[in-house]
């Protein structure tokens, strides 16, 4: 590593703390404006993202930075890397959002849509663990107004 | 915990979510709970799904088979669905024509000449009051066209009618008489006849492109051809230039379609029975050195020829004489029969059209903020 690597340290809002290289962490560009606007001091504050968060945020960073790294090697990575259970994905979409990386926003919410995709109503709420919260009256009226699309 | 409950993404990003979903996806959603049924119905939400599917998801055909059903045929994946759509309000409903498309809706024709406007994706319908100026059927011709004013974010369909100068009815009326109807004022309006002869040997709807309406004319006193451009926003014509080589005494004869957003012009060189057809696209609007040609070779036509849509970049759609649908490559320029499973043997009309949610009772999405 050269002398002139310099390194930023993020602060979640569990009061973790990341020490990370600041070429890597200009992939937020929330981070990014921070660094060149010089509204850098010591600690990097992300009072909306947790350490558990933060922690696949940086795996997905380091992943996409190293050097050499093939493109099937990267897809392979990403498709491990949306597998898991919708709260993290819920959780890694607000992140992404709050850092401003497009990239990791992006594959997240096509994540999301492509569990939605196909999916019946009842599917997609044990999916997602979203509550009926329709009357029997109000889902017959809902189902008839969008019958065309259960054809 | 979850995604979509107690608004606990910000709406922004649900939007993002949802829009990259196909208008049955949104159906489906809807039907989940409350609070998604109503983020998925308003109009912000439309609008932003319109603008993203607008340009993601490729063209569809819709058919209108000889016995007045109608049938959408889907390419996705290279693989080509079809799906039967049960729209027929009375019994006595006998749609006879499809007479073009715009950012969802397609216009279609009753036997008694009523239009209606429908998506036939969701279903949704708008039937159009009849015109108080349409010239009685008997005697008279009638091309229709439909298109989305930009400036003014209205739907407008368009006829052109003129009595038949061969019978007793009215042989000295010459006039080409313009009606209009808009979605968003909901009424007729009569305006100036148009300046060319639209006397031509088979009736065209228009054809939509850039906010206006095309038509092939003839322009007097000469009767040179033209391409005679209806803006909506402006409801005038202007012309638009087309290939430098035709003949401006007789290009009228050809057919103008829409391939990949483009205005083309399909020249068929011949008479009755042919294998061959030039189509000359014009690929920077209104740009005379842009018209490109390419040709469809090898498929043996009786009465015409005409491309539908692209499927792939190399893979052009092409209408048989209104009795079979076939792919033709253009780089192997070799063409084979489009297998669908579920395929009529022959339809009255067939047209193109984009999957999206816009409503024909409430289309108007423009004045949201995005």
């Amino acid at each position: 590593m050269s002398s002139s690597t310099k390194f930023l340290t993020l602060k979640t809002c569990d009061d973790k703390k990341f020490v990370l290289d600041e070429a890597i962490a200009v992939r937020s560009q929330t981070i990014k404006n921070m660094v060149e606007d010089d509204c850098v001091s010591n600690v990097i504050p992300l009072p909306n993202v947790n350490s558990k968060t933060m922690t696949k945020v940086i795996e997905y960073w380091k992943k996409h930075s190293e050097e050499g790294v093939s493109k099937d090697v990267l897809m392979d990575f990403d498709k491990a890397f949306v597998k898991v259970h919708h709260s993290i994905l819920h959780a890694l979409i607000l992140a992404a959002n709050f850092l401003n990386d497009k990239e990791i926003l992006d594959m997240m919410c096509q994540e999301v849509a492509d569990r939605i995709k196909g999916k019946t109503p009842e599917e997609i709420r044990k999916e997602f663990d979203i509550k009926n919260d329709f009357t029997p009256e109000e889902e017959e009226e809902i189902r008839k107004e969008n019958a065309w699309a259960f054809e | 915990m979850s995604i979509f409950n107690g608004g606990y993404l910000p709406q922004e990003l649900l939007i993002n979510i949802f829009c990259r979903l196909p208008a049955k996806s949104i159906g489906q959603l809807r039907c989940v709970s409350n609070p998604l049924n109503s983020l998925l119905s308003n109009k912000q939400f439309l609008k932003s799904h319109f603008t993203r599917i607008h340009f993601q998801e490729p063209e569809k055909l819709i058919l209108l088979s000889n016995s007045h059903s109608f049938h959408t045929i889907t390419f996705k994946n290279n693989g080509v669905f079809s799906n039967s759509i049960n729209f027929q309000q009375t019994p006595s409903d006998q749609f006879v024509d499809i007479c073009g498309s715009c950012n969802g809706l397609v216009l279609i024709l009753n036997k008694d000449d009523t239009i209606v406007v429908i998506n036939p994706i969701t279903l949704d319908f708008k039937k159009i009051p009849n015109s108080p100026f349409a010239l009685d059927p008997v005697g008279s011709f009638s091309m229709y066209g439909f298109g989305y004013d930009y400036v003014n974010d209205d739907y407008k369909i368009v006829v052109i009618s003129r009595y038949d100068h061969d019978n007793e009815y009215e042989p000295d009326v010459l006039d080409m008489f313009m009606d209009i109807y808009s979605l968003k004022v909901g009424s007729w309006k009569r305006i100036k006849s148009s300046p060319y002869d639209h006397a031509v040997p088979e009736l065209a709807s228009g054809v939509f492109v850039n906010g206006a309406l095309h038509w092939l004319a003839s322009k007097k006193p000469d009767y040179v051809s033209v391409i005679g451009a209806f803006v909506l926003s402006d409801e005038e014509f202007v012309e638009v230039p087309a290939p430098k080589s035709l003949d401006k005494g007789k290009f009228v004869f050809n057919k103008l379609v829409v391939v990949k957003g483009c205005l083309c012009m399909v020249v068929d060189n011949l008479e009755g029975y042919g294998n061959r057809i030039d189509v000359w696209m014009m690929k920077e609007y209104g740009v005379e050195e842009s018209w490109t040609k390419f040709c469809v070779d090898g498929i043996d036509f009786y009465d015409f020829l005409k491309p539908l849509c692209l499927i792939r970049d190399d893979e052009v759609v092409v209408n048989v004489d209104g009795e079979k649908l076939m792919v033709y490559n253009l780089e192997e320029e070799r063409s084979r029969d489009l297998e669908v499973d579920g395929i009529l043997d022959r339809f009255d009309s067939v047209g193109t059209f984009v999957e999206s949610l816009v409503s024909p009772v409430d289309p108007n999405l423009f004045g949201i903020e995005a």
